[in-house]
């Protein structure tokens, strides 16, 4: 009852916020070409589908997001695992890694323009680097903070190095990894966007600067529209992964 | 269960430890002798903070001595060995979350290359011989606190351990609980033949259970008497705790505590 009283008034708010913009909008408080009216927008979302260049654009954001997020997830689990379970490793690369985490990616972006073009390639590129960090560092974070009763135990049990890497180490730092790949794919679906808004990458953020160019606001915001809901579902998707794969820390930590 | 190589002869001569150096140095354990016999149950009592864990932890292999040594047969205990299983009183913390009782129990012999196949029948004989044939498909969280350490033990015995060391293994459990563990590990130990140490602050658990109950007091630590349990090889729960020797072993251990403490 409580959840759905929530939800309720969850609703409301938004329906409120929309109603707000229809309000600005007929009242002729702000020019159309900044903000145009909620309904053109909302037609302009049916309009797209009838676009031949809207769903290659929606699939390539989301394939070059996806693709650098994987090339991302495998690195960073991986080196920061290892990182994490050599404490010499961990103190000689500490600041590297937070050198790297706090460089913000886009001031790569020229620089890589220059060097791969305004392709496809570059925007993997760009999106691997953003999603890296913050991936490594929850891995690094999860090798580290393995319990002593269960480091005494697969020492006890002399499990060997790979096994233990497999079995033990990967899956007790899975929940750490998992609020960086959470991290990770906001980042993604951002710079995947992003640079299609500033080069012409092509994707959702390139098209939404072209109808920029010709006046098409309210094209442009139904483009922006579509990638909230596209980061909204990325959210919902990684929501049910966790409770597939992570159902035991659940479990065990109480919080179902 | 396969048949068994026979249990080793734990040695412990001459241990001591110290933690740190110099001026901060913290000495705990101070020349300690004891032998377990192959078989043998021998509980090792103390006040709390008086230095079980660590002699635990030194004659597992989990920390090095700081003089002396541990010897299983012929063999240095310098990491750990292959013979020696170790139970927690952390169950909670010893099992991994992840993984189904099964497996949990499974895992030490996957790390001897031990076939799957061979490992999970084994993994199901060992769970049967703690009394829980049905919970290898569960979570450790899907079990009560019992029941975990009950999986933890099967873990050991799958393992083959011929010398199980355990650490308050009962400690967090409730009395009802305690006492049939109590109980399934002296079975254990007398079907398998294998030796167990077993530490605890609780003299009545240690009495009850022992072949042998060594005192540890002091700081730094040091072996103040060795009780010879004579109690026979049968153990109940009502006639040996009713048994007028079991108040004798009872009060000698505890005056020694208590003496110790005053000193």
């Amino acid at each position: 009852m409580l959840v759905s009283a929530r939800r309720r008034a969850q609703i409301l708010t938004f329906m409120g916020a929309l109603l707000f913009w229809w309000a600005v909008t007929t009242a002729g408080w702000v020019e159309p070409t900044l903000l145009p009216p909620v309904q053109d927008v909302f037609l302009a979302m049916f309009t797209l589908w009838g676009r031949p260049e809207f769903l290659p654009a929606v699939w390539l954001t989301i394939s070059s997001a996806l693709a650098g997020l994987c090339i991302a997830s495998v690195l960073g689990i991986v080196l920061g695992l290892i990182i994490g379970m050599v404490p010499a490793l961990e103190r000689t690369t500490r600041f590297l890694v937070d050198f790297g985490r706090s460089f913000p990616v886009i001031a790569l972006f020229p620089g890589m323009l220059l060097l791969l073009g305004a392709t496809t390639k570059m925007v993997i590129t760009l999106v691997s680097i953003a999603c890296f960090f913050p991936i490594l560092i929850q891995a690094i974070y999860g090798a580290r903070r393995l319990e002593s009763t269960i480091r005494d135990t697969v020492r006890c049990y002399r499990l060997p190095p790979f096994l233990r890497f497999r079995r033990v180490v990967l899956p007790a730092a899975g929940p750490f990894i998992f609020t960086g790949v959470r991290i990770a794919i906001v980042k993604s679906i951002l710079i995947s966007f992003g640079i299609g808004v500033v080069s012409p990458v092509g994707g959702m953020g390139h098209e939404l600067s072209v109808a920029r160019g010709y006046f098409e606001t309210d094209i442009a915001f139904a483009y922006a529209v579509y990638a909230g809901i596209l980061g909204i579902s990325v959210n919902a998707f990684s929501d049910i992964f966790e409770k597939r794969v992570l159902n035991w820390h659940l479990q065990s930590s109480g919080e179902v | 269960m396969t048949n068994h190589p026979t249990a080793e002869r734990l040695v412990v001569e001459n241990l001591s430890k110290t933690y740190g150096s110099g001026a901060t140095a913290a000495h705990i354990l101070d020349n300690l002798n004891i032998t377990v016999e192959p078989g043998e149950f021998v509980c090792i009592v103390g006040p709390s903070g008086a230095g079980k864990t660590t002699l635990l932890r030194c004659l597992s292999g989990l920390m090095a001595c700081s003089e002396g040594g541990v010897r299983v047969g012929e063999k240095h205990v310098t990491e750990p060995l292959e013979e020696i299983g170790l139970v927690f009183q952390d169950y909670r913390g010893s099992l991994m979350p992840w993984m189904r009782s099964a497996d949990n129990v499974a895992l030490p012999l996957e790390g001897k290359g031990v076939p799957r196949k061979e490992r999970f029948e084994r993994a199901q004989q060992c769970l049967a011989a703690v009394g829980l044939p049905d919970v290898g498909d569960m979570y450790p969280w899907e079990l009560s606190g019992g029941m975990q350490q009950r999986v933890a033990i099967a873990r050991a015995l799958a393992y083959d351990a011929r010398i199980l060391l355990m650490d308050e293994p009962f400690g967090s459990l409730d009395a009802q609980t305690r006492f049939e563990l109590e109980d399934l590990i002296l079975d254990l130990r007398r079907t398998m033949g294998i030796s167990v140490v077993l530490v605890t602050h609780d003299i009545d658990e240690a009495v009850y259970l022992s072949d042998r109950v060594i005192v540890l007091s002091g700081k730094p630590a040091t072996v103040v008497d060795t009780v010879e349990i004579d109690l026979g090889p049968e153990r109940d729960q009502i006639k040996t705790k009713a048994d007028t020797r079991f108040a004798e072993y009872r009060s000698r251990i505890l005056g020694e505590i208590k003496l110790k403490k005053a000193a």
